[in-house]
């Protein structure tokens, strides 16, 4: 069996395939550019990004592949003698699909290394994240089953690539319809797992169970179906019993609203790693470590425009993290990798403390009719040398005009409108 | 028998060309919608109009005339094939360009339409490749090949299509100009090469 199964990966076209989609895969993983991607440095996002791959691109393909192959002994009339064969139908679809999914399989592991191992270039910590990726790999069976299943039904050299394009419109109609209970049985996860989320294991892989399951049944359809081959015995009713668990548990299990169905919060950590300047404290998640030095010198900058300051937020936690009390502020971190003034301008912009809620904000008709938090938050930013946005020349002449008085006015006038915005007053007039 | 209607049923060029009439007619049933980019990246819109994503499925479809069911016959011809390979293509790309462009009597806007036009010559020469390089049976594989990553990942962080992600540029973008006459003109130039085994054995 291992030598025919062998023979199959040599002689199928499932082994190019995947070698391009492979090729393709590397590609992406290694041209993602550090300084701007959502995923190299935090080990969720990081499986996320090959499984996604893996499905969406990769399963699709080896999906068109596998009817291709499953259609070559009626496209080359030996059928008759494949049929008559001394091996059951679902044996001889499980060889195909086995087949290709190995082929898969070998390119998933190396694309999943190829992304673990870019991670691992920026994380301090080394927590490879693997149930979306037994999730991915068990799709992309189901994916492949299908092909095969399709490719042997119907033999026309249309089905092949009609399958590649049907996953691909499942995969976008389902992307836009992210509340359908029915998405969980054909799972293509792009989330946004922050450290502030842990994946789901458990419906993880249960899902991964439901594929692994159906794929194995979906592969007895054929035979079930055709007269001339040889019909699977009731050993097919197993797969297909436990893919009808799998996938009932699936649809009726239901998340909290609001929270994600395959992830859920990763719990407070025992001790956040912090940074402190000065008066100013900066708190992060322990996986985001890595983020440290960045954290210090925003710190360190903030402490230097505002640090001095009454009104002002000076313990920052990063989002997802407990607040040390109601002056606490939240330090969002969209992305793995930051710099230092990316950071600065995210503390300096939660500094501030926030308006009370329903408190419209006020127009300072100085600025050219802008809220007049915008030129206190100006004023923060370039005391703190970050680049203010241009909200056209009034407003650069008010900016400019309070930058030149004297510190102490500065400081003076900046506390009181902090504290004004705090109560939902307008701010004061800039000093002159 | 005209040599030239028996090459066109020989490759089954009529099913094919029907099939993809209708594909067009009902592309240009919905002229006026995109297909939205998904929020794979995070993106919050950018669309793309179904008239320019037509293309693919013309390719894909008129790319199943590239199998020759008797590619030994035509590989030891006393009358060499190479023109007749070269027509072929030429009447492959007339014809996913006119039904690209045939929504525009619907509708719709003549720069989506020189899109679409793009895209089906830049298209059905990469289903010329895919059959020279994979054997003639596989001519979907690179159309469909690139469609996928176009899809997933073909737009940057900053909402504007990536440089290689061509069939989603603007209209008159010169790069995915040069992109599709580029995989057009090697598919006319590719030299001929003998029947693959998967070929020989479906005849």
């Amino acid at each position: 069996m291992r030598r025919v199964l062998l023979t199959e990966m040599r002689r199928g076209e499932a082994g190019k395939v995947a070698l391009l989609a492979g090729a393709a895969g590397v590609w992406y993983l290694l041209s993602a550019d550090v300084a701007v991607s959502d995923w190299i440095g935090w080990w969720n996002q990081a499986s996320i990004k090959v499984q996604v791959f893996g499905v969406i691109v990769m399963g699709s393909l080896m999906s068109a592949t596998a009817a291709w192959t499953a259609g070559r002994a009626r496209r080359t009339r030996v059928d008759a003698w494949s049929d008559t064969a001394p091996r059951g139908g679902w044996s001889q679809a499980l060889l195909l699909w086995a087949a290709a999914w190995l082929w898969s399989l070998l390119v998933y592991a190396v694309m999943a290394a190829v992304a673990f191992q870019r991670t691992a270039a920026v994380s301090e910590v080394t927590a490879p994240v693997w149930s979306p990726l037994v999730l991915g790999a068990a799709m992309t069976g189901l994916q492949i089953a299908a092909g095969v299943c399709a490719g042997t039904l119907l033999p026309s050299r249309i089905t092949a690539p009609a399958m590649g394009v049907l996953w691909y419109l499942v995969f976008v109609v389902l992307a836009f319809l992210p509340g359908l209970s029915l998405a969980r049985l054909f799972p293509a996860l792009d989330e946004h797992w922050d450290a502030t989320f842990q994946p789901h294991t458990a419906r993880l892989l249960v899902a991964a169970l439901w594929c692994a399951a159906a794929a194995l049944a979906v592969l007895a359809l054929p035979a079930l179906l055709r007269r001339p081959v040889f019909s699977p015995g009731p050993l097919a009713a197993v797969p297909a019993v436990l893919a009808l668990a799998a996938g009932g548990v699936l649809l009726t299990v239901r998340a909290p609203v609001g929270e994600p169905f395959w992830a859920v919060r990763a719990e407070q950590p025992a001790a956040p790693v912090c940074a402190t300047e000065g008066r100013v404290r900066a708190c992060l998640w322990p996986d985001d470590r890595h983020l440290l030095p960045q954290a210090r010198d925003a710190a360190r900058a903030v402490d230097r425009a505002v640090g001095a300051l009454p009104g002002f937020r000076r313990d920052f936690r990063q989002t997802g993290l407990r607040p040390a009390g109601p002056d606490s502020a939240e330090l969002p971190v969209y992305r793995p990798v930051l710099d230092s003034a990316t950071m600065t301008e995210a503390m300096l912009g939660s500094a501030l403390p926030p308006r009370p809620e329903g408190c419209a904000p006020h127009m300072l008709r100085e600025t050219g009719g802008y809220p007049d938090a915008f030129l206190v938050e100006a004023v923060v930013n370039s005391r703190a040398k970050l680049v203010t946005p241009y909200y056209g020349d009034q407003f650069a002449a008010v900016l400019e005009r309070v930058l030149a008085t004297p510190a102490a006015d500065q400081d003076r006038w900046l506390s009181a409108a902090a504290d004004a915005i705090g109560r939902c007053r307008p701010v004061p007039a800039p000093p002159r | 028998m005209n040599p030239v209607l028996a090459f066109v049923r020989s490759r089954d060029l009529p099913r094919a060309a029907a099939v993809s009439l209708v594909l067009a007619l009902a592309a240009a049933v919905f002229a006026g919608t995109r297909v939205e980019i998904p929020d794979f990246r995070y993106l919050v819109d950018y669309g793309i109009p179904v008239a320019a994503v037509a293309p693919v499925a013309h390719a894909i479809v008129l790319g199943t005339t590239l199998h020759s069911p008797m590619a030994d016959l035509e590989h030891t011809a006393a009358q060499p094939m190479a023109l007749f390979r070269r027509l072929h293509l030429l009447a492959l790309t007339a014809l996913a360009a006119a039904l690209s462009a045939l929504p525009v009597l619907f509708g719709l806007p003549v720069d989506v339409a020189a899109a679409s036009v793009r895209n089906a010559v830049g298209y059905v020469g990469l289903a010329a490749i895919s059959a020279r390089l994979f054997g003639s049976g596989l001519a979907w594989l690179l159309p469909l090949g690139t469609f996928g990553p176009t899809l997933l990942l073909g737009v940057a962080p900053d909402n504007t299509p990536e440089w290689w992600a061509w069939s989603i540029h603007p209209p008159y973008a010169s790069g995915a100009l040069a992109a599709a006459a580029l995989l057009w003109l090697a598919s006319l130039l590719l030299p001929p090469a003998p029947p693959r085994a998967e070929d020989r054995a479906e005849a």
